[in-house]
């Protein structure tokens, strides 16, 4: 989220202001030495250097200013640039899954719904061979027993398995998959909102920043004038 | 992930596993005429299911249970199946549907096309190379196929097989199955039972002047000799610091099949360690911790039962078992082989054929020619039917 607040900075030429008009006439004294006896004319010229201090300040603190309002700006602009990557991504995302990525996971499941079918058919047919092997063996008894509970529990495992894998699919068809679809749509809208909150940020900033700047050039070019009058009330006394 | 990585996690699942063991009241013995009975419907089934063109089973997966694998994994088993398919008609009393069924397993073999590496972890083919190799060396060791365009075909056959030996062997000198990161041309991972299936048929395929370079063979032994524990059972794979605690795979428990074909090869090939004793030995820790095999029996996930046993581990180990026994002294061997029938027979389906694990085609073929296998090693042979005596 943006800042909206002015710059630091700017607020510091009205404390300024305030201490010009406390000595606005003793600022524009001369800067020389006071002579012995003058008690006048060595204030103003106290008062003149402080004003040409202030002054000096008061422009540096201008020029911080202006610094300051091009980074919060270029920040806003970032946010804003960042906001619109933040949208393409979701709406590549949105576009790859509907695209690709849906049927991808479609045919996966697909896949492991066959491989489980084909899994649990040769189980059977695994049981059907080796229950038509032992069907006349007289001798292997206890082999023959062990093997067939082995092969008929390995049976109802892969029927199991299977039944495992179209539950999934259904689950997979009816909610995951529309789920995703609705994440992904409203990510996009999230972004998009994001981004109109950025370029609105953006904007408020500019106006901010005109305004905090004007104002602080305005309070500049003030003390400036009154520096001016300071310094020309001096030359005429 | 590495096949061996899956293959752990799918272990550690396993590991909530309730106790639970199967039985079936079996006899303790079985004679040889039930055990024929057996072999037969074992045979009949293997003749019966060969495909037009000479093959068993499938090279394309036929079941859900094994998707992972690579595409050419499958045939890579097809054939090693295949492979094992003729061994068993080999080795069983002739009839004539039975060789005209081996003559045209044995075409299918060498005119079908060799399997190549499935993926960078994935190398099944290996098993491919074994078993076609393991069953040209022994249909060219039969008299049968030792005459007319027969020896020139099966030098092929073991010639397109032994590549895959000689490109895919380990550095350590066995074979695996897989590789693992960082992959590379020849693969690095071997296992002690794959690379002891084959150890007696290189030796044979260098009688037969198919295998030139007897360091193949030789850094094969080594390599299964270092997997040998003290506690009689064989590391699974090669390993610096061999996994032993609690039901460790490393375990007798967890090595019943691996113990009876890595005796089986060493003893074969004059390996002095590996004397009647340790077979004998090696056979007693098998029946005595039968238990852990049946467990495991028919289980679809590898390595999954008490001490990391799979369901696959048990016709090859039984097919092994009966291996084993026939190199012991003739008068001790029925007395094995009548404890190991049960164990055959009881797992043999209706239909006649066999499988320990799955049942896809390839393991049906396999898992059938296996137990054929194991049950005519163990039988005399068939007498004479009366009217071939009285002609």
């Amino acid at each position: 989220m943006m800042m909206l607040s002015a710059p630091r900075s700017l607020c510091t030429p009205l404390a300024l202001l305030a201490a010009l008009a406390l000595g606005a006439c003793a600022s524009v004294k001369p800067t020389g030495g006071a002579a012995p006896g003058a008690g006048a004319e060595g204030g103003d010229d106290e008062e003149g250097a402080d004003l040409a201090k202030k002054l000096e300040v008061g422009r540096l603190e201008l020029e911080l200013a202006r610094l300051e309002v091009r980074h919060e700006l270029e920040g806003a602009e970032r946010a804003v640039e960042f906001a619109r990557l933040d949208l393409e991504k979701a709406k590549r995302e949105e576009e790859v899954f509907r695209a690709a990525e849906r049927a991808l996971e479609v045919d996966q499941t697909r896949l492991g719904l066959d491989a489980s079918q084909g899994r649990a058919d040769d189980a059977a047919a695994e049981l059907a061979e080796l229950e038509a092997m032992y069907a006349e063996e007289e001798f292997a008894t206890k082999t023959k027993e062990l093997v067939i509970t082995r092969s008929r529990r390995d049976l109802e495992f892969a029927r199991r398995s299977l039944e495992l894998a179209r539950r999934r699919q259904v689950l997979e068809d009816s909610h995951e998959l529309p789920s995703k679809e609705r994440d992904l749509a409203r990510a996009v809208r999230a972004a998009e909102k994001e981004l109109a909150e950025a370029e609105q940020g953006l904007e408020q900033k500019r106006l901010q920043t005109k305004i905090a700047l004007a104002k602080a050039e305005q309070e500049f070019a003030e003390l400036e004038k009154k520096a001016e009058k300071a310094k020309a009330k001096k030359v005429r006394s | 992930m590495s096949a061996r990585a899956a293959a752990t996690l799918l272990v550690l699942a396993g590991l909530a596993r309730p106790a639970a063991a199967q039985r079936l009241d079996v006899p303790r013995t079985l004679p040889p005429a039930e055990g024929r009975v057996a072999l037969v419907r074992g045979l009949d089934w293997l003749v019966a299911n060969q495909n037009e063109d000479g093959s068993w089973a499938t090279g394309a997966l036929d079941g859900i249970l094994e998707l992972g694998f690579s595409v050419e994994t499958f045939y890579s088993w097809q054939v090693a199946a295949n492979g094992l398919a003729c061994m068993a008609l080999l080795h069983s009393p002739e009839t004539p549907a039975r060789l005209r069924a081996l003559e045209r397993g044995i075409e299918w073999l060498g005119a079908t096309r060799v399997p190549q590496r499935g993926s960078d972890w994935d190398i099944d083919f290996v098993w491919a190379g074994l078993y076609g190799f393991i069953a040209a060396t022994e249909v060219a060791r039969d008299p049968r196929f030792a005459q007319g365009e027969w020896p020139a075909k099966l030098a092929k056959l073991g010639q397109h097989y032994l590549t895959i030996l000689e490109e895919n062997q380990a550095p350590a000198g066995g074979w695996g199955y897989y590789d693992d990161p960082t992959y590379s041309r020849r693969p690095k991972w071997a296992t002690s039972f794959s690379t002891a299936t084959v150890i007696p048929a290189l030796r044979e395929g260098e009688t037969l002047g198919w295998v030139s370079d007897k360091r193949l063979r030789a850094r094969a032994v080594e390599y299964v000799k270092k997997c040998a524990l003290p506690n009689g059972a064989y590391s699974y794979d090669l390993a610096p610091t061999p996994w032993l605690g609690g039901d460790s795979i490393n375990q007798v428990q967890g090595s019943l099949s691996r113990i009876q074909v890595c005796n089986w090869a060493l003893f074969s090939v004059g390996e002095p360690k590996i004397t009647p004793d340790r077979l004998r030995e090696g056979l007693e820790q098998f029946f005595e911790h039968h238990r852990f095999l049946d467990v495991a029996y028919m289980d679809p996930v590898p390595h999954e039962a008490y001490y990391f046993n799979s369901g696959y581990f048990y016709l090859f180990g039984h097919y092994y078992a009966a291996k084993v026994i026939e190199l012991l002294p003739e008068a001790e061997r029925e007395g094995w082989h009548a404890r190991l029938r049960p164990h055959l027979v009881k797992v043999m389906r209706k239909e006649g054929w066999s499988s320990d694990f799955l049942t896809s085609a390839y393991m049906q073929v396999a898992g059938t020619a296996y137990s054929v296998l194991a049950l005519d090693a163990g039988l005399p042979p068939e007498p004479e039917p009366v009217e071939q005596i009285k002609r």
